[in-house]
């Protein structure tokens, strides 16, 4: 076997690995889950007429057969937020202390109005837990009201203490999720910790604990002089898993991400706990794969932190690499090809039953089609940029 | 709790209150017009509970010869009472350390929903006094947990036995457990119909009185608690109490008030709501506050039974809530209400009688054992909706039909007066919730639950 052949096969292996990540049978992607909520009509109709507002109401939810009583729901999302097919965080313990359902105290139930394919958020996750990063769990699932369909969701993995335990061995620091308001692209403030948390950057878990690194951070991006930023940044960021994180993001054409076109977005920041250095996560996908011509270098530039880290020719080489080896092992219909034409199949009849949605099934069909072109052309599209 | 507070000023207040009251029980009436009671913090304090101690029942006849005495003029002090004529001035005050113990855990860990194991449950300091039909008083309590310190500030006429006005900041009269001091009670907490149903105190006015065997007592208050987050708007208040027999009351009250619902000032977030809590002794949440807007009305009936050393006590009562407006598309609701009921027996085995504050004939200083009493209570708190009980019932609290709740609790305890200013409480409580999603450890529904305290008070 050549050295290629095993370099394939080993991408392979990691690259299931990956996909088949899912710590708990109901992010498996593989299968097409099902959901059912059982709540007062009226609530649910309340929890339409107010889906703009972050309002719980109480329910019982069956997630493959297995019933957790008196859950709280509420709308979710941002510019994914609907009236008519509303996503859902589903709070295991907002009424019942403790409860948690396989371990997870939440979960996302994402209403993928936005991605016609249904296999953005599935797919992204699956190339960055192939290079490596941790990434929530994902699936498909069927939704019921109260014995009514009301569509195909992605079931998703929240960002709490099981993830975060599971992934980094320990959650005792501060998941910091970013909430998007205005436009911001990690510039200085000033050295108040108030400046930055809990907006833009809002701790989601050990909420009440966060410390002012975040504030130390933003300083150290700002005020290091160029002839130490790498030493010194590398005291809050690992620059070369930070860097793969962002090959990863331009590889996959995001163009809502940390370097989004209106400012940072889509993401957490992981707070070690006693440390003051952070990781990357990778949040709501859904605006991936937006052209197979998308710059490698995109808006890199735009943002204090990644302007900075590839004015270091070294990481600057790093991350074109990076890009370069990404895309070309993970971004491809050879490795996400046979993975996608499986999901699709799973939930391609619950999506055409689907009358909540706000596009057709033909541009289901296309949604997903057009994605593996996407993907099939990306590679060939990375290389012409870093040859 | 301010745990500063709790630390530093407990010992404090142990040294000051006990020093004190061991002062004073020393002190036997003198015609003292240097108005002694402000010199109480007497070195020696220590060696005048000697003296006390071999002050028995000779003192007391003495006591009683001088109390058939005429008065000589001039001032007078007694304990921490001073007097002049139909002046009178007295400190008050007392303090209470609760300490508490559990067998089980809360599902998730967080310790923060019950009672902490040991807590500063009470200090007070105030004073009474009073001329001719006049009488004030005051009293505070100045721990930072509290976030209103004023308990009592009123000033009251009485007329005559029939008629008195009274006019400040006291308790509503709703409830003869509510009325009961803090210091008297028979368990280390009230009952759930108190502290889940019953109203604070609050600025007001009322008249109260005796006609022949009936008392009243009907008030008008700006709210029902004017240190809580779920305060009504003006609330009126009326307690009749009737004396059917030798040591047999009977009694109904009424309080009605309007409640507004608080205004988030994060119009993305809900605002705290307002509606009834229920919330066991041991602080554990097993009713969230629905969100009111309407009327609250409470209604109470009670009956006591006292013969000599034995009391028996019960009382039964319903707070009821509108939820206009208050479904999550402004949609009106069901009334969401409360009812809960208590009955208490305790029985002073030294042969006391039960009275609202027990005097033990021979304290433990004195030579004697003080008194001890045994009390049982069985007590229960049920939650639910006036509506249709079909379709979903839930646990949110703008549910159209909430998931009904309730708590059933069964105490024991024993109480033991040690002298006049120092007592002993230990108390076991049970609670069995009735559903068992909301219990702290689910599936267990059945908790033990343990709690004693020291309580010094002036005498």
């Amino acid at each position: 076997m050549s050295m290629r052949r095993i370099l394939v096969a080993l991408t392979l292996l990691v690259g299931l690995a990956g996909f088949a990540r899912a710590a708990d049978p109901v992010f498996d992607p593989l299968r097409l889950h099902e959901v059912r909520v059982d709540i007062d009509p009226a609530d649910w109709a309340a929890l339409k007429a107010n889906y703009l507002t972050n309002q719980y109401y109480a329910a019982n939810v069956t997630i493959d057969g297995e019933l957790i009583k008196q859950v709280g729901i509420r709308s979710r999302g941002k510019g994914s937020r609907s009236d008519t097919k509303p996503g859902l965080k589903i709070d295991m313990n907002k009424y019942v202390s403790g409860q948690h359902f396989h371990g997870l105290k939440s979960m996302q139930v994402l209403n993928s109005i936005q991605d016609s394919s249904f296999l953005r958020d599935i797919v992204s996750y699956t190339v960055y837990e192939a290079a490596g990063i941790a990434s929530p769990a994902i699936s498909t699932s069927k939704m019921f009201v109260n014995s009514e369909y009301v569509g195909l969701y992605l079931l998703e993995e929240t960002i709490e203490q099981a993830f975060l335990a599971a992934r980094f061995g320990e959650s005792s620091g501060t998941a910091y999720k970013y909430e998007y308001t205005v436009p911001y692209t990690f510039t200085y403030k000033s050295d108040a910790i108030s400046d930055y948390v809990p907006d833009p950057f809002k701790p989601e878990t050990n909420s009440s604990s966060f410390d002012t690194a975040m504030a130390e951070f933003v300083k150290a991006i700002n005020q290091t002089p160029a002839s130490t930023f790498t030493s010194t940044i590398s005291a809050y960021i690992d620059p070369q898993k930070f860097l793969t994180y962002m090959a990863v993001e331009n590889a996959i054409a995001e163009h809502d991400g940390f370097v989004g076109q209106f400012g940072m977005n889509n993401f957490f920041f992981y707070q070690f706990g006693g440390q003051k250095k952070f990781v990357l996560i990778p949040w709501d996908k859904d605006a991936a794969f937006t052209s197979p011509e998308w710059p490698v270098m995109q808006r890199l530039d735009a943002n204090e932190l990644t302007k900075r880290l590839i004015a270091d020719p070294a990481l600057k080489s790093f991350y074109l690499s990076q890009v370069k080896s990404i895309t070309n092992s993970f971004v491809t219909l050879a490795f996400l090809g046979g993975k996608i034409d499986q999901v699709y199949a799973a939930f391609k009849d619950a999506a055409f039953a689907d009358t909540k949605k706000p596009y057709g099934n033909a541009d289901v069909d296309n949604g997903v089609l057009g994605l593996k072109g996407l993907i099939a052309a990306r590679a060939a599209n990375v290389n012409s940029q870093i040859p | 709790m301010n745990s500063g507070l709790r630390r530093g000023s407990r010992a404090v207040a142990i040294f000051a209150l006990t020093a004190l009251v061991s002062a004073a029980s020393a002190s036997p009436p003198v015609d003292d017009s240097s108005v002694a009671g402000l010199a109480l913090l007497a070195p020696g304090a220590v060696s005048a509970v000697d003296k006390a101690v071999k002050a028995p029942k000779e003192e007391k006849k003495v006591k009683k010869k001088d109390a058939d005495a005429p008065v000589p003029p001039g001032w007078h002090r007694d304990g921490f009472e001073v007097s002049n004529g139909d002046f009178k001035f007295a400190i008050n005050g007392y303090f209470q350390e609760n300490l508490r113990s559990y067998n089980w855990d809360i599902a998730g860990g967080d310790l923060t929903k019950r009672s902490p194991t040991h807590e500063l449950g009470r200090l007070r300091m105030g004073f009474e006094t009073s001329y001719q039909g006049w009488s004030l008083q005051f009293a505070i309590d100045p721990r930072t947990s509290q976030t209103y310190k004023l308990k009592d500030l009123h000033l009251t006429y009485e007329f005559s036995k029939k008629f008195a006005i009274q006019g400040g900041h006291f308790k509503p009269p709703f409830s003869v457990d509510f009325l009961t001091s803090a210091a008297g009670t028979d368990f280390v907490d009230r009952s759930m119909l108190v502290d889940d149903l019953g109203a604070d105190r609050d600025w007001g006015g009322m008249i109260h009185g005796t006609l022949a065997k009936l008392k009243y007592q009907i008030g008008v208050f700006a709210g029902d608690g004017s240190g809580k987050t779920s305060r009504s708007e003006t609330s009126g208040a009326a307690r009749l109490t009737y004396t059917m027999a030798k040591g047999l009351v009977v009694g109904a009250s009424y309080m009605q008030g309007k409640v507004k619902p608080n205004v988030s000032p994060d119009p993305t977030q809900e605002p705290d709501a307002k509606g009834f809590r229920g919330q066991d002794h041991i602080a554990w949440t097993f009713w969230r506050r629905p969100h009111v807007d309407g009327t609250r009305r409470r209604i109470g009936l009670e009956a006591s039974f006292t013969r000599g050393p034995f009391r028996l006590i019960g009382e039964a009562a319903e707070g009821r809530e509108q939820r206009l407006g208050q479904g999550s598309v402004k949609q009106d609701l069901p009334d969401s209400y409360g009812r809960a009921w208590y009955l208490t027996a305790s029985y002073l085995v030294t042969g006391q009688k039960k009275v609202s504050r027990i005097h033990p004939d021979k304290g433990h200083f004195y030579g004697g054992i003080g008194a001890i009493e045994l009390a049982a209570r069985a007590e229960r708190l049920r939650f639910d909706d006036v509506g249709p009980d079909s379709g979903f019932a839930g646990y949110g609290n703008r549910a159209r039909n909430i998931a009904p709740t309730a708590d059933w609790v069964l105490s024991l305890g024993i109480n033991w007066f040690v002298t006049d200013f120092l007592k002993f409480q230990a108390d076991a409580y049970q609670d069995h919730f009735n559903d068992v999603l909301i219990t702290p450890d689910p599936p267990q529904t059945k908790y033990w639950s343990f709690v004693g305290r020291i309580q010094i008070a002036i005498p």
